[in-house]
């Protein structure tokens, strides 16, 4: 191989390197989603919802303080307001007429665990953690979009860091920001997440 | 070297490695595989996109990722065991046993506990078949009914086979659906028979049932070969039963004592306090050996004179000696303890029947008429109607579940029997042996996904509700026969008018129809609070006959006796395709996958044991 070759492949590389530094994101693990942002079958901005009108989280998705699941709100739940608020809207139209022909919404899913992770949404909101700190700002969100990449790393960095907690006055836990040497919450060990 | 395939593709090259005739070197092709590899993983690195799909309108009592229980009852055999059936989101994903259900009080066979396997099954009919090719319904119900039609005006015979059938809107339906033609009949099958029972109780008591044994009433029970922990009738309830007697404590005078009479070595026997080993050859001896000890003691002699006279030939002196000290044990428990046989010889059964009554036990440990539709089936009308179907009399055979082809005595004699039925219809949810002979194929659903009551012990009427809905194009077999009879109802109707003019009315506690049905699914069970009948006497009429026949049998020197056993999990084999039953291990010889051939060590056959292969597909 001669000088001038070496050279050339060595500032390709250089380049290379440093593009895949600079752009590290749009080149990671497979099953990495972080930053996935599916159109929807339903316009549905979260952004209206949550965050101008002010409905909070559990509104719609009813079982996140008791299932594992924190479940897609079924179509009668739009149709709570909906039927008196924009009915002519022409997304709106759309869950009328899912309704009316009995044709299942088939949203596409977002939040994504492997199967081998038993994650159980009851156990971390009736902690005090809010949605958002896993979910990320949704109620700014116009069209809803990972923001959490949801690996392993990210359960266990946040189960290590172990906070004092205190209860409000409705009863309702209060987590401190300062990190504290008692160990009150989240474990790590394996079988807690993989059982 | 150079005459082998592969090499005459292959140069050297100057340095003496091979290259490719077209010039390409190893190196290279390697090369080119590696990168095209490498572009084809690279591109389909996308997570696939998935779904969400929620409820329209979501049951109020429903919550996504919880589990919710439904009271039902098992179709895995005819015990009728009641389950709690754990669904979630709309799919059974396990069975527990029902603990206020009086059958099995909270426990549950592996046969019960694979049953969602069952539903799950790949090899599950989806549609109607017509000559083995897909059908609709209308197509199947429009030839049916036509044939049926022609059938009924001839006045030719109609004979439906099944299994054991528990429940009563069921065989109401059987019933209605057979009373269309002149020469109708419904015909129980059960490959591992307990017949012989009902048939003695008809000759001692004039009843053809299969008692109640009450295993937790008794001090002493006696097992002459019947594994009644592990296949025999009802063994979950028998297994309750039997834990709850054996339980220690300071309040119990005694705890229960078993003593098993056995060839082959059972779970039952496993168990047992005393395990005495006859060969089939002398159970008959043995059972008369017991019949005239036990009566000499009671005082119940005079019923038979060979029973009374009765000297062993063949038993063994050890068995002897055992059987003696068995028989004081028994009298020291009169009254409560209880004989039973695994045989399906009606003369044992009468005999031991007899044994029962010289004891006391009926009325105390046995009860009669609490009958059980549990394993109903009648040997004699499946040898008839393979004797009527051989010359060609039937018409049209219906079968629903049973499957002969593969489990009966003389499989390929019925095969051929079937072949010369002009129509013959299936019900059964899988293309088995038997099924696979059927003209047309009307798929039911699986018991999982049924609407159905069953009444297993009399006046213990046990439901069974859908857990999901059909996941194929089945159709329940009550609402198939209902169609073919002009009933346009749903079967679901059906049952709850049966259950308004039946079960409802025996009750006072509940005003309104509506309050009862909701509150027996719900239960899963409703227990009849009408008495019992009294019991009927015992009668000895024909007991001499049967123990002189006994007396009399003998089997020849230097002759091989086969003994078959159902397997605790896949049973008579009707179940051989179930993994998680495959999986586990026998209680005894501790063999997975089929089922052993068991010698014993003097036969002279070589080999210890053989694996028979599961059910073939």
């Amino acid at each position: 191989m001669s000088l001038t070759t070496l050279k050339i492949l060595m500032i390709l590389i250089t380049i290379i390197g440093a593009f895949l530094v600079w752009q590290s994101r749009t080149f990671r693990i497979y099953g990495d989603q972080l930053g996935y942002e599916p159109i929807q079958p339903i316009n549905f901005s979260h952004k209206l919802h949550a965050g101008d009108n002010q409905i909070s989280c559990l509104f719609c998705h009813s079982s996140a303080d008791k299932s594992k699941v924190a479940g897609v709100p079924p179509a009668s739940t739009c149709m709570n307001c909906h039927s008196q608020v924009l009915p002519d809207s022409p997304e709106i139209q759309k869950i009328t007429a899912a309704i009316a022909e009995n044709r299942p919404i088939e949203w596409v899913k977002v939040n994504d665990l492997p199967d081998l992770v038993a994650f159980n949404h009851s156990r971390h909101v009736t902690s005090g953690i809010s949605c958002q700190t896993c979910h990320g700002p949704v109620e700014t969100m116009e069209r809803l979009s990972q923001q959490n990449a949801f690996t392993m790393g990210d359960c266990v960095s946040c189960h290590r860091t172990h906070r004092e907690v205190t209860l409000d006055e409705a009863g309702k836990p209060q987590i401190a920001r300062e990190q504290t040497a008692q160990k009150l919450m989240a474990s790590t060990d394996c079988s807690v997440c993989h059982h | 070297m150079k005459d082998k395939l592969w090499k005459q593709f292959i140069d050297d090259d100057e340095r003496g490695l091979p290259v490719l005739q077209n010039g390409i070197s190893r190196r290279t092709f390697l090369e080119a595989i590696g990168y095209t590899t490498a572009a084809i993983a690279l591109t389909s690195c996308a997570t696939p996109e998935q779904k969400v799909i929620p409820y329209l309108k979501q049951p109020p009592e429903l919550m996504p990722g919880v589990a919710s229980w439904y009271a039902s009852t098992c179709g895995g055999c005819s015990a009728g065991c009641g389950l709690l059936v754990k669904v979630r989101d709309g799919r059974p994903i396990k069975v527990e046993g029902n603990p206020e259900h009086p059958v099995n009080r909270g426990g549950l066979c592996p046969v019960a506990h694979s049953l969602v396997f069952g539903l799950y099954d790949a090899e599950r009919l989806q549609q109607p078949l017509a000559g083995g090719k897909p059908s609709t319904w209308e197509e199947a119900d429009k030839q049916i009914i036509e044939k049926l039609k022609a059938i009924a005006a001839s006045g030719g015979k109609v004979r439906l086979l099944s299994n054991s059938i528990t429940g009563p809107t069921s065989r109401k339906v059987i019933n209605k659906f057979l009373s269309q033609f002149k020469d109708a009949k419904h015909i129980v099958y059960e490959p591992v028979s307990t017949a012989a029972i009902r048939a003695a109780h008809l000759r001692t008591h004039g009843v053809e049932c299969i008692p109640a044994f009450r295993i937790e009433d008794a001090r002493l029970i006696v097992s002459l070969g019947a594994d009644f922990l592990g296949t025999w009738i009802s063994p979950t309830a028998f297994t309750r039963s039997f834990s709850q007697a054996r339980e220690v404590n300071v309040r119990k005078e005694r705890m229960l004592r078993h003593i098993q009479f056995e060839s082959r070595l059972s779970m039952t026997g496993a168990n047992a306090d005393k395990r005495v080993t006859i060969s089939p050859a002398e159970e008959a001896e043995a059972i008369l050996l017991l019949a005239k000890l036990v009566s000499a003691r009671s005082g119940a002699t005079g019923a038979s004179e060979t029973i009374d006279g009765f000297e062993p030939r063949r038993l063994s002196e050890k068995a002897k000696a055992a059987v003696a000290k068995c028989a004081d044990e028994l009298i020291g428990a009169k009254g409560a303890s209880l004989v039973i046989c695994g045989s399906n010889n009606i003369d044992k059964q009468q005999a031991v029947s007899f044994i029962n009554q010289a004891l006391g036990n009926y009325g105390k440990t046995i009860a009669i008429p609490a009958g059980n539709t549990q394993n109903f089936g009648r040997d004699e009308d499946m040898q008839t109607l393979i004797a009527e179907m051989k010359d060609g009399s039937v018409e049209a055979l219906i079968v629903l579940n049973a499957n002969p082809v593969y489990d009966h005595f003389s499989g390929s004699e019925v095969a051929n029997a079937i072949g010369r039925v002009p129509l013959k219809i299936s019900l059964s949810p899988v293309l088995d042996e038997t099924a696979s002979l059927a003209d047309l194929a009307c798929p039911t659903h699986h018991s999982l996904e049924s609407w159905d009551d069953a009444e297993p012990i009399s006046g213990v009427f046990s439901t069974t509700q859908p857990t999901i809905a059909p996941l194929f194009g089945t159709r329940a077999y009550q609402e198939s026969l209902m169609r073919w009879s002009g009933d346009s109802r749903s079967f679901y109707d059906a049952l709850r008018s049966e259950w308004q003019a039946g079960p409802f009315a025996e009750q006072t506690d509940v005003k309104a129809f509506d309050g009862f049905w909701d509150k027996s699914i719900h239960d899963g069970v409703f227990v009849s609070p009408k008495a019992d009948a009294s019991q009927p006497a015992f009668k000895a009429d024909g007991l001499n006959d049967a123990a002189a026949r006994l007396a009399g049998r003998g089997s020849s020197a230097g002759s091989l006796t086969a003994v078959l056993y159902p397997k605790v999990t896949i049973r008579d084999g009707r179940f051989a395709n179930n993994p998680w039953l495959h999986e586990i291990p026998d209680p005894i010889t501790k063999n997975d996958l089929g089922q052993l051939r068991l010698h014993v060590a003097e036969c002279g056959i070589k080999g210890r044991c053989s694996r028979r292969p599961g059910r073939p597909s």
